[in-house]
């Protein structure tokens, strides 16, 4: 089943355009990694999933439904964190968890509960009296996933999750991220330009760039695992410099005619292959 | 079941966060008291009798009428401020949601204020107030905040954080031509056409009438108006939510 199924996606700002005609299909309780650099059109195309933006061109169905026509329906459904979280400043973590409960439209029978599920979950509980702008960035990260699951989505949308936070605090956001989707089963989308970020979290990924998507499948497709030897090597005094893949060595070492003054091992990562993409 | 959580969502908001911050309690209270103590010392120095009571409703009717208008723009401006708008809008919440929600503190802030008010009027400066008409006047004065405040969201919705500054001048706009400290028969004949498009205007004329000031106005077509207004400005903040997410205006204001 797909969670999302977008066709044609074309947005326009002043004229220019953001996004020149996506396709994309994301399966239900996987995690999808929409990667690019800064201004790639990332946000603006999780942001039309999450029904924050209305697309000028194209259809996009999210979890079977029209977001031109029940984009009230799917708000109900999918939920949103981003990098730099950001909350009414002066509301405390109970504050925020209980506004947006409310917002849901949670009753009050289950929304106490529901709250403090989270708080626990999160561990937030020593901070929950503590307004959010005084809080220290990994706990407002916290609050921002806490939030996000407030409704018990069927979607999350992750925009950057981890950008600026501190590596230790952006491991710790990855981990809980992780946890998650194993625990909830939930379809998690998210933008990123950290590929180890994708690489270490996303089923499938696909490579935006300039408001295209310019390749998407699953991350082994990119990765192959396959290693590659550079090869240094001295001969009448020269330095000769050569790449063979892993697999070959018996065959390279009768092949090199020479001494062999360094070996190092590759591996291609997201990196590399974004690189190639882009150019 | 939902739509009452989800308007609650915004009074519990509201009420969260102006309980902690000492500029809106001091709209409630310290601003009121001030400007109504001025005004009544100043009526006395003037002395001024009947003209007095007209002023001093002016005063308070533009006070609890603000009042009401702010908490209205403030649902959205609280969210503006912080950066959080998204959260806001990516929930199933509707236009009408927010607006009577926030209004709902908004009345409470504007009750209070009143009371206030018409308690140190009547404690200090003798200053009479009419139980004949009161419910009906407040209630006007209510509806017409939430007006001024839908308004005022419409607004921020369509040009963005450009446009705050609108959230504490729009009432003052209304001052101008409504009769808060004058009657409107003073305006030239042009701009009592505007006097005329303002609910305000009925409902200060109904009150002071009960205080021996002729009435020029029938208060049944001030909520006639106040109904008409009401209606609109539902439905063109609900297309200006739409329109947001057009422009991306959403996104950008929780940047």
């Amino acid at each position: 089943m797909l969670a999302i199924e977008a066709k044609g996606v074309k947005k326009f700002y002043k004229g220019k355009a953001v996004l020149k005609g996506v396709d994309i299909d994301i399966k239900a309780g996987e995690i999808f990694g929409l990667l690019g650099p800064n201004g790639a059109g990332k946000t603006t195309l999780i942001s039309i999933f999450a029904t924050l933006i209305v697309p000028d061109e194209g259809s996009v169905k999210v979890l079977g439904y029209d977001i031109f026509k029940h984009s009230q329906k799917i708000r109900r459904m999918v939920n949103i964190t981003s990098g730099n979280p950001n909350f009414p400043w002066s509301l405390t973590v109970k504050e925020n968890l209980n506004y947006y409960a409310m917002l849901y439209g949670i009753p009050k029978s289950s929304r106490k509960k529901k709250v403090e599920e989270l708080i626990s979950l999160f561990e937030l509980d020593e901070y929950e009296n503590t307004r959010f702008d005084e809080l220290s960035s990994g706990l407002k990260q916290r609050l921002n996933l806490a939030k996000s699951l407030i409704n018990d989505p069927k979607i999350l949308f992750l925009d950057e999750p981890t950008i600026g936070l501190d590596p230790d605090i952006a491991i710790k956001t990855r981990k809980l991220i992780k946890d998650i989707h194993e625990e909830k089963g939930i379809t998690i989308v998210l933008t990123t330009h950290y590929m180890k970020e994708a690489e270490q979290l996303c089923d499938r990924i696909a490579f935006i760039n300039r408001g295209r998507i310019i390749s998407s499948g699953k991350k082994e497709d990119f990765i192959s695992g396959e290693k590659i030897l550079k090869i240094k090597y001295m001969r009448d005094g020269k330095i000769f410099e050569k790449e063979f893949k892993a697999g070959e060595i018996r065959k390279i070492l009768n092949k090199i005619k020479g001494e062999i003054v360094d070996i190092e091992i590759l591996e291609k990562n997201l990196e590399d292959v974004f690189l190639e993409l882009s150019k | 079941m939902s739509f009452l959580n989800r308007m609650l969502a915004f009074a519990y908001k509201n009420y969260s966060i102006e309980k902690k911050n000492m500029f809106t309690l001091a709209e409630v209270f310290i601003i009121p008291i001030i400007t109504v103590v001025s005004l009544a010392l100043l009526s006395e120095f003037l002395n001024l009798k009947q003209e007095k009571s007209f002023i001093l409703i002016g005063a308070i009717s533009f006070i609890a009428f603000q009042i009401s208008q702010l908490d209205v723009s403030y649902s959205l401006l609280f969210e503006v401020w912080s950066k959080s708008l998204k959260h806001m809008f990516v929930a199933p919440v509707r236009g009408v949601e927010i607006a009577i929600g926030s209004w709902l503190v908004g009345c409470i802030r504007a009750l209070l204020s009143l009371l206030t008010m018409f308690s140190v009027l009547y404690l200090f400066f003798d200053v009479e107030i009419k139980m004949h008409g009161l419910l009906l006047f407040i209630l006007g004065l209510l509806l017409s905040g939430l007006s001024l405040g839908i308004l005022t969201l419409i607004f921020l919705l369509t040009f963005g954080y450009r446009v705050e500054f609108i959230t504490w001048t729009i009432a003052s706009v209304v001052m101008l031509f409504s009769g808060i400290y004058y009657p409107i028969t003073i305006l030239p004949d042009f701009l009592l056409y505007v006097a005329k498009a303002i609910p305000l205007s009925y409902i200060l004329d109904y009150y002071r009438s009960f205080y021996g000031f002729e009435s020029v106005l029938n208060i049944k077509h001030g909520f006639a108006l106040l109904a008409i207004y009401l209606a609109v400005e539902f439905v063109l903040l609900e297309a200006s939510i739409k329109r947001a997410k057009k422009t991306g205006i959403i996104i950008k204001m929780s940047e």
